[in-house]
């Protein structure tokens, strides 16, 4: 029983460390790949996933 | 006789003649009966006729008989020999006993164990669960007048279990008493597992005796019985819960790990970043055709960590939408949110009331280093409201710190709910059964 509870308890902190390490979040996000660099000129041409926003 | 002293040598003492059993023929049924306690029994049963026979009356009389549907045939027959701690004795009894309780019958089992040098034992058996006794004569010290409170025996203490009147129902072979079967005593059980104390009243005496739980196998061992072992059924009362030897190791296991937890957490406060790298004053204005915008590049450093952008709006009764992208000025890719700023307030019925606020923090994880730049399209419902970013870089977040410590916590709570489980089987036939856990949760319903 310990020694299955030393395993689990490595194993959760473990992967304690590692999100704090990488800085991992809960909050979700989409990622977009290849942004043309022409984006900086003309904002207006991104899009975005989140553009039509329905306000509650 | 010559005057001189001579030595008196004293005649020698007679040889004790070695223990015998003894046999005679049932004077109810004529059947084989065996006497094995050496004189210090006097009454044995007839398992053929139901008989009781007083063995101290030479013609052996005949003291009652019985009528049992069942002839219980005992697991360990009588005249078997075996060694328990150590020591040698002889089945020379076998009754049954019962409790009645709410209208149902309890039934167990007890042998009378005999060795002329160390006198009587008891072995007792319900369910397949085995109690090695003896009798003691230290009297134990009740905690308060009420019959039904803790004892204390030899320092320990042995809270009441179950008191009950136990009447016998079977008998077999041997017994130091004139065993009738009929005869009821008033029986307190006392327990402190794997010993149990047992209160046995009569209108004559009051006797008490000593219990610890034995495992079958030891008996069967013991008395080298080839007969396969009955199964256990249910939680004996003196039988140890296998659980209570790990509980130490594991509350103190838990709290070295929440010491590293702590541990890992500080690390990562002291040597976390957490660096402004970009900050930026901006307005919303619901007349401009081109509402996007993209801020200065900014440079991410270090590993691969998180990103919190910050944002404040000055909304009042209105709300804000951000639509955002931070944007890798190299590679080309993007981390695409919207995050939704939004404060409500006002006065309803004589109490004021408000809800949401006037910033938000939203965190991107494990971002890359490199030249980043943001893109920041908002949205609102007002026809002007000013706004503020802020970008952090590398922050330090206690939210998986407390994760780990609930994921920690699981292994011992379940393993409380183990143990508990097994005390509320153990205690759910005597006198004080537990509460089921399900029965504070509904309990909390009904409050609610």
């Amino acid at each position: 029983m310990s020694k299955l509870f030393l395993v689990y308890g490595a194993l959760i902190l473990g992967l304690f460390a590692f999100a704090d390490y990488r800085g991992l979040s809960l909050t979700g996000y989409d990622e977009v790949k290849n942004v043309p660099k022409s984006i900086r000129n003309n904002p207006g041409a991104y899009r975005s996933m989140y553009q039509r926003y329905y306000h509650k | 006789m010559d005057g001189k002293s001579e030595a008196i040598i004293p005649p020698p003492l007679p040889t004790p003649t070695q223990p015998q059993v003894k046999a005679f023929q049932c004077p109810g049924c004529g059947g084989a009966l065996t006497i094995r306690g050496l004189e210090q029994t006097e009454s044995i049963a007839c398992g053929s006729c139901g008989s009781i026979i007083d063995i101290t009356d030479e013609n052996f009389r005949i003291i009652s008989t019985f009528q049992s549907r069942i002839k219980h045939q005992p697991l360990i027959p009588l005249g078997t020999r075996g060694k328990l701690r150590g020591e040698t004795f002889e089945v020379i009894g076998y009754l049954r006993r019962k409790i009645n309780v709410e209208g149902i019958d309890y039934e167990w089992s007890e042998y009378l164990l005999f060795n002329p040098y160390k006198g009587f034992r008891w072995l007792s058996e319900y369910n397949g669960h085995w109690n090695y006794i003896k009798s003691t004569s230290n009297t134990p010290k009740p905690q308060s007048s009420d019959s039904l409170s803790t004892v204390y025996y030899l320092g320990q203490p042995f809270p009441h279990f179950q008191t009950a009147s136990a009447q016998v129902s079977y008998v077999l072979g041997e017994f130091y008493w004139r065993v009738q079967v009929g005869e009821s005593s008033q029986v307190s059980d006392y327990i402190s597992p794997p010993l149990i104390l047992s209160r046995e009243c009569t209108e004559k005496e009051v006797v008490w005796s000593i219990g610890e739980y034995i495992e079958p196998k030891t008996l069967w061992e013991g008395f080298q019985l080839k007969t396969p072992i009955p199964p256990k059924i249910g939680i004996a009362p003196s039988q140890p819960s296998p659980l209570v030897a790990q509980a130490r190791g594991i509350w103190k296991i838990l709290l070295i790990f929440f010491l590293v937890a702590l541990f890992i957490q500080a690390l990562f406060l002291l040597f976390s970043a957490n660096k402004l790298v970009y900050q930026d004053q901006m307005a919303f204005h619901l007349a401009d055709k081109e509402k996007a915008r993209v801020t200065e590049v900014f440079e991410l450093t270090g590993r691969p960590s998180n990103v919190v952008i910050k944002s404040k709006a000055t909304v009042d009764n209105s709300w804000i939408y951000l639509n955002l992208a931070l944007i890798n000025e190299e590679t080309g890719n993007a981390y695409d949110f919207g995050r939704e700023i939004s404060y409500y307030h006002g006065y309803d019925g004589g109490e004021s009331w408000s809800e949401g606020g006037t910033s938000d923090e939203a965190v991107l994880s494990s971002v890359p280093p490199g030249r980043y730049y943001l893109r920041i399209e908002p949205d609102a419902a007002a026809s002007s409201i000013n706004y503020s970013i802020q970008v952090y870089r590398d922050v330090p977040s206690w939210s998986f710190f407390f994760m780990a410590m609930g994921g920690l916590a699981v292994y011992p709570l379940f393993y409380w709910w183990r143990r508990r489980t097994f005390e509320y089987y153990r205690w759910s036939e005597s006198d004080h059964p537990m509460k089921a856990l399900s029965s504070f949760v509904s309990k909390a319903d009904e409050d609610d």
